[in-house]
């Protein structure tokens, strides 16, 4: 069964935190990362989700 | 008229619950759900549960990875879950980078709005990319190679399709029935929104097939976006 899970802005931003946390880096030395085509292993998951999580709060 | 926010979600629970089923049918060993909807406001990303990548196995070896995204919002008009922008990975258990990406963005300006990304080597390509002046020309996945567009985009099914037949991942048996009857509802998504981009030229192949077409006053306006951007 595919739930529909409400996210609050609070969860949204405190999960940037750790992923940025987790990689330690910033974000914006993580988006210099990916503007310079330089990512590797778990960035590219670290990016994609940052960008998932914007969209969201970009709302 | 507008939809609802009640109409919103249960759009989005139809969607999620399809992407599911879909992604079950075909490939073996993923957990179930194998997606979880994210919603805040009236956004949504549909990708796997604790956005970890989807498992593709061969010959029953975990050798690589799948991640989908998908983030909707309402259309423009709020009557329709619209895609914004979509991602099918396939990456490499080896090193945790993509191999291969299809990229869709709705608000693309520059770039094609639909584009695959090929992450590989190819001197010959560096060469004349470095030589044509070519921003990052050592990097092949930097180039957008274009698919077909907004309306004609290839769907999920055609990713499936390709891990399965072309790069012979594992996969559930009776799944192409799943991918054919997906594509069908896809194509049929698709059209409907290709003849509200071009409702001019659609009445006039349906008045050629047979059918009665009244147009409306006043006539509603052709997309030009969708005609004209790659």
């Amino acid at each position: 069964m595919t739930c529909v899970q409400n996210v609050s802005r609070r969860d949204l931003d405190k999960r940037r935190r750790q992923i940025l946390a987790d990689i330690g880096m910033s974000y914006e030395e993580l988006a210099a990362r990916a503007a310079a085509r330089s990512l590797v292993g778990d960035e590219w998951a670290a990016w994609e989700e940052i960008k998932e999580i914007d969209f969201l709060r970009n709302g | 008229m507008s939809k609802t926010p009640g109409d919103l979600q249960q759009q989005v629970e139809e969607f999620g619950r399809e992407t599911a089923e879909l992604l079950l049918a075909t490939l073996p060993g993923l957990p179930d759900p194998p997606v979880r909807i994210l919603q805040h406001e009236t956004r949504t990303i549909i990708g796997p549960p604790g956005s970890k990548p989807l498992p593709l196995y061969a010959k029953g070896q975990h050798l690589a990875d799948m991640k989908i995204s998908i983030a909707c919002q309402l259309d423009s008009v709020g009557r329709y879950l619209a895609v914004e922008e979509s991602t099918f990975n396939l990456l490499a258990v080896l090193d945790r980078a993509p191999v291969l990406r299809i990229h869709y963005r709705r608000e693309a300006n520059v770039r094609p709005s639909a584009h695959v990304h090929f992450h590989g080597h190819r001197g010959a390509l560096s060469h004349l990319l470095s030589q044509a002046g070519h921003d990052y020309p050592h990097d092949m996945s930097s180039l957008h190679i274009p698919v077909g567009g907004s309306r004609f985009r290839p769907g999920l099914e055609d990713f499936i399709q390709f891990l399965i037949c072309e790069c012979k991942f594992d996969a559930e048996p009776g799944w192409h029935k799943h991918v054919e009857a997906g594509r069908e509802r896809w194509r049929c998504r698709q059209a409907a929104a290709v003849v509200r981009d071009v409702p001019e030229e659609a009445a006039r192949v349906l008045r050629e097939l047979g059918y009665t077409v009244e147009a409306p006053d006043p006539l509603p306006r052709t997309a030009d976006k969708a005609l004209h951007h790659w």
